[in-house]
């Protein structure tokens, strides 16, 4: 325990030493201060960012494109994992698509998007969204794999139900390895998001950091930067938690 | 994950390359093609939501060169970032793996990192970089060399400690340590982190060159899309997904010809 506070110090002491030596290369003007601002300089402007309407608007955007294209895609990717792996027959079919899936560089797919939904709220929700896709879908068929058909069958055997054996068995093995997916298509879905709105778009973080960086306010886009990359490590620790709690009960 | 009900393997990889499959792989394909034809034709879709074949094709007659010409320069961007990754992944993963307080210290912090929608920082190396290809080759680097670093660092820890222990009792130097030891049984896990970082990099490559830059298959891609030349988008997305699927491929090759580790 005690090793692992130590060890937490000692990160900190590695951020602070990185944010040092910035202030140190930005003090002694080693590099153009219009191109690399002071830290004190960029945490300023993270301050008055925090208090700008358009700043918080533009997260919002963000925000619920993401949260909207997870919440449709994952149910969805969750029960095509399950579906094909129970019906091995279709696991034939589902798995080297979702391999393939994972192979393709869906991103630079953007412009089919645009082509199809227009340049708005929907083509970044489904942009996002099949970003996240394959990636729940082979954790679904993991988890699904994990779960030992040696306690489903006794589970059966003595009479439970299918609600029960999906509650009491299907449920807490499946969890850990689905929250895992859940989170790396969390990472991939706001990647996604972030391109189709700096690709073009009028809302949005991803568009004022575009702004930003064309207009070389470079306090503000690196407040920006630092801004939406807290936030994205915050929700991954958060789910990492969650994943970690999830599946502790193995470990006992 | 090692489940009780075992992923479909090689078995089934193996039985797609039988010359009946290869045929019928090309009859799909001819009928799939005809399809799509014929629905952009009858307007069953707009062809300016999905170009037909017969325009993509005119579109390469048209402007190939240029399409060639600009899949050079993002030849050369790849190339360069890649190879930039894999050597800055390899020694940083190589340093901070051998010295397990480093490593325990770091790794959390670097998984965390991985977390990052990465695309941010584009707007930044616009302006520190330019919009050339400077850019778009950090850009690559950026994506590229996580991977790398972090499959490295994990292949050097998953070495069983008695390895370690027989290179001590031989009294072995540090560097025996590192090239006898290290490198030749994370070998597996140091490759299959160069395959990813690699993908990674290329498709980084090509959506920075869609977000920003006056030259690559990925301008082409967004200048033509503005113009609302389908057929131009929709071959210049076929390049540039064939280039990415062929770099895959071929790492994947490399990946499966490293020998296993004992």
């Amino acid at each position: 325990m005690k090793n692992a506070w130590a060890r937490r110090g000692l990160q900190m002491f590695v951020l602070a030493a990185v944010c040092l030596s910035w202030q140190i290369v930005s003090a002694l003007q080693w590099v153009d201060p219009l191109l690399l601002p002071a830290p004190a300089a960029v945490f300023a402007a993270l301050g008055e960012l925090l208090q700008t309407e358009d700043v918080l608007y533009g997260l919002l955007v963000t925000g619920s494109e993401v949260l909207v294209a997870m919440v449709i895609i994952v149910p969805v990717a969750i029960a095509l994992g399950m579906y094909s792996v129970e019906r091995s027959k279709m696991e034939r079919i589902f798995a080297p698509f979702a391999q393939f899936g994972t192979a393709v560089p869906q991103s630079i797919f953007l412009p089919v998007f645009i082509f199809i939904f227009g340049v708005g709220f929907l083509e970044k929700v489904v942009f996002g969204a099949t970003h996240a896709l394959f990636v729940v879908m082979l954790n679904s068929m993991a988890a699904t794999r994990s779960v030992p058909e040696s306690l489903t069958r006794t589970a059966r055997f003595y009479g439970a139900s299918s609600f029960q054996v999906y509650s009491r068995i299907y449920f807490p093995y499946m969890l850990p390895v689905l929250l895992q997916g859940l989170r790396l298509g969390f990472v991939l879905c706001v990647t996604g998001v972030l391109i189709a709105e700096m690709y073009v778009s009028r809302a949005g973080i991803g568009n004022l950091l575009n702004v930003w960086g064309a207009s070389y306010d470079l306090p503000r886009l690196m407040a920006g930067i630092i801004l939406v990359g807290g936030l994205t490590v915050v929700f991954n620790e958060l789910l990492r938690a969650a994943e970690h709690y999830s599946g502790r009960w193995r470990e006992s | 994950m090692s489940g009780t009900r075992p992923a479909r393997g090689e078995a089934d990889e193996k039985r797609a390359f039988k010359p009946r499959g290869v045929l019928r792989f090309f009859a799909v394909f001819g009928v799939s093609l005809a399809v799509w034809e014929a629905l952009v034709r009858l307007d069953a879709i707009s062809s300016l939501v999905l170009a037909p074949p017969s325009s993509i094709v005119q579109a390469a007659r048209q402007d190939g060169a240029q399409f060639l010409a600009a899949l050079g320069t993002t030849a050369y961007e790849i190339f360069l970032a890649v190879l930039i990754s894999w050597g800055v992944g390899i020694v940083l993963g190589l340093l901070i793996g051998i010295l397990p307080f480093v490593r325990d210290v770091l790794t959390p912090l670097l998984d965390g990192a991985f977390a990052i929608p990465w695309v941010i920082l584009y707007p930044l190396l616009l302006a520190w970089f330019g919009i050339g290809s400077p850019s778009k080759i950090a850009f690559g680097v950026i994506f590229g060399v996580l991977p790398v670093m972090l499959s490295t660092i994990s292949g050097i820890r998953s070495i069983e400690a008695r390895y370690f222990l027989l290179a001590r009792s031989f009294n072995a130097s540090r560097r025996d340590t590192l090239t006898k030891i290290c490198v030749p049984l994370a070998l597996p896990s140091i490759v299959s982190g160069l395959r990813i970082g690699a993908g990674l990099a290329i498709i980084a490559v090509i959506v920075g060159e869609m977000l920003g830059s006056t030259e690559g298959i990925g301008y082409l891609i967004g200048f033509y899309e503005t113009q609302l030349y389908t057929g131009h988008v929709y071959l210049g997305l076929l390049l540039a997904l064939l280039f990415a699927l062929a770099g895959n491929a071929f790492l994947g090759y490399l990946e499966r010809r490293v020998p296993k580790a004992r």
